[in-house]
């Protein structure tokens, strides 16, 4: 079984950024451009492997496209998080005092508001639109991270070898991320791994409400609000973007399992 | 079994824990105004600007007038002290759009949000828990496996997209149910919207639950109750479920905190009159005194749960009273 979220969650993975790097020569139309509004709402078949919709556009197409966006927005959205969590954390558990007491106070503030209402908040002034949406949910998602990091460095910091380096003089930056960071870096992974499945299903929240990617970029989430105008004469445009979204984000979350299990035997979730 | 009286400690007042927690709240509380205050305040422009607004022609002299009675022509720090002030009794400001009490308006809106919240938990509770057990009892089965495949895809799945899927086979197919809205606040219309916000919190929950129980039967407790002979049954409904639950509940207080946050997609899935389709609204018009209202409603509501899920542990366990 843990076997098995691996190899799923690395598959699933590989085939995402595999699409994505080859969408110009994987997708049959042009996601955008080909439009033909005497095809619109066709069912799957024929040509158009998964049907066409309101706009005559080839759901294959854009579906293929619209990997790219997920892959983005969850790898950038997830680096910016972990760069955030990861600093404050670290800095937080071995310096201790007012900045840990500081960086824990703003931590339980960034549980307390959803990312989604925090990412919207920051959305009333930034506007819909790429750029906005991973400044928005690249700045709010790193309290798990944080605690992490801030945990691990806790039990680290009074180590032989944090000390012995102590001792040689290196200087703070280079114990905490040269030192430190390396040897806590397990359970990391793992919460960055499911943080980009969270980050692509939080851009695709966005973009379905009309506060993410603007149209016409395909990408999934808006996929599926046009989808949702059209569900009662054309269904199947409903079914294959979150098909591809819940793939995707299941893979990735199982994946951070696999991880977890393979890193830290002691940690599994049967426990 | 209670320690020998040498060794028991005295029990610290009730009423002090209750107080830390408390305090604890407030002071999240309060750091959150601040934030909601001033990240609507420092980044340049945004509050002016915004009540010109999306094609809200307004003229100058308006805008003008409108600065000295927001206090936009104040310092910050003062301007924090009147918002303050105001927040204190109960003015949360007026919706530009809605030229309206913030207040009231969130007010209406509460009742639709809190109905679709205390739904979807109650559906994630009710299905969620006995999955979990299900799954601890039948450790290592097929039926083991099975509860966790589903629990990590009701974690994984988008809950608008699973709701759209739904939507089409009950509302369209079947006609079973109704399709989008409120109606007459019956509750036909609930099921579908309650099913969709509730799935991620019952997967969570069901992981939580086996997890929690895995745990406490490896307990020495149990081992105890067992040698003595006491029934199966005894032993699940007095020693372990009372202990799990501890575990189970922290889990539950802390998804129908965040379930006000979780609503906003699910609410306009199927466009209910909440909170969370309120925001979203507001966000798109830049009716800034209405999302932070909103926002601020939300942060309340979590803060709120999850004192009371605080408070509830110290009903329950009693060693919390002893810390």
């Amino acid at each position: 079984m843990q076997r098995f979220n691996l190899n799923f969650g690395l598959l699933v993975v590989a085939a995402l950024v595999f699409v994505a790097a080859f969408a110009p020569f994987l997708a049959p139309y042009s996601p955008v451009d080909f439009a033909d509004l005497r095809n619109s709402n066709l069912p799957p078949g024929g040509p158009f492997l998964m049907g066409t919709d309101e706009q005559g556009r080839d759901i294959f197409s854009r579906i293929i496209y619209g990997a790219r966006i997920s892959l983005l927005v969850g790898v950038v959205v997830q680096m910016m998080n972990t760069f955030v969590g990861v600093t404050l954390g670290l800095t937080a558990g071995y310096f201790g005092g007012w900045w840990d007491e500081f960086v824990q106070g703003l931590t339980n503030l960034m549980l307390a508001i959803p990312t989604i209402v925090f990412a919207l908040a920051l959305m009333t002034f930034l506007g819909p639109g790429l750029v906005s949406l991973l400044l928005a949910l690249g700045l709010t998602d790193w309290a798990y991270s944080c605690r992490i990091s801030r945990a691990q460095v806790l039990s680290q910091k009074e180590q032989n070898y944090v000390q012995a380096a102590r001792t040689i003089g290196f200087g703070r930056g280079h114990v905490i991320f040269r030192e430190i960071l390396p040897n806590v870096a397990g359970p990391l992974v793992v919460v960055a791994t499911m943080g980009v499945g969270s980050a692509i299903l939080a851009e695709a929240s966005l973009s379905f409400i009309g506060l993410g990617v603007v149209p016409p970029t395909p990408s999934w989430g808006g996929m599926l609000a046009r989808a949702r105008e059209q569900l009662m004469v054309a269904p199947w445009i409903a079914v294959f973007p979150g098909l591809a979204l819940f793939i995707t984000v299941l893979g990735f979350n199982m994946l951070g399992d696999g991880l977890r299990d393979l890193l830290d035997p002691q940690g599994r979730a049967d426990r | 079994m209670p320690p020998p009286p040498s060794l028991r400690k005295e029990p610290v007042a009730v009423s002090s824990v209750l107080g830390r927690r408390l305090l604890q709240s407030l002071v999240t509380l309060l750091v959150s105004v601040l934030l909601v205050f001033f990240m609507f305040s420092v980044i340049p422009g945004s509050f002016a600007d915004a009540i010109g607004g999306e094609k809200r022609a307004v003229s100058a002299e308006v805008k003008e007038k409108l600065r000295t009675e927001l206090h936009l022509d104040e310092p910050l720090p003062e301007r924090f002290v009147h918002y303050l002030s105001d927040l204190s009794q109960g003015d949360l400001g007026k919706s530009f759009a809605m030229r309206r009490p913030v207040l009231d308006i969130l007010l209406e809106r509460l009742v639709a949000s809190m109905r679709l919240a205390v739904a979807a938990i109650g559906f994630a509770v009710v299905v969620g828990v006995p999955m979990g057990f299900l799954a601890a009892a039948r450790k290592g089965t097929w039926v083991d496996a099975a509860v966790m495949m589903l629990a990590i895809s009701g974690l994984s799945i988008p809950g608008f997209w699973f709701g759209l899927l739904a939507m089409y086979l009950f509302a369209l197919e079947l006609r079973w149910l109704p399709t989008i809205g409120y109606g007459h606040g019956d509750l036909s219309h609930l099921v579908l919207p309650a099913m969709t916000l509730g799935i991620a919190p019952l997967a969570l929950i069901a992981r939580t639950t086996r997890a929690a129980v895995l745990q406490v039967l490896g307990e020495d407790y149990i081992r105890t109750a067992r040698s003595k002979g006491a029934s199966e049954r005894r032993v699940v409904l007095r020693h372990m479920a009372r202990n799990a639950f501890v575990l189970i509940l922290t889990t539950i207080g802390l998804q129908f905190g965040s379930m006000l946050g979780g609503s906003v997609i699910v609410e306009n899935l199927f466009s209910w009159p909440g909170i969370g389709a309120l925001l979203t609204q507001a966000v798109a018009q830049r009716d800034i005194p209405l999302v932070q209202g909103c926002v601020l409603l939300i942060i309340v509501f979590f803060l709120v749960i999850n004192t009371l899920v605080d408070l509830a542990y110290i009903a329950i366990d009693p060693r919390i009273r002893y810390s």
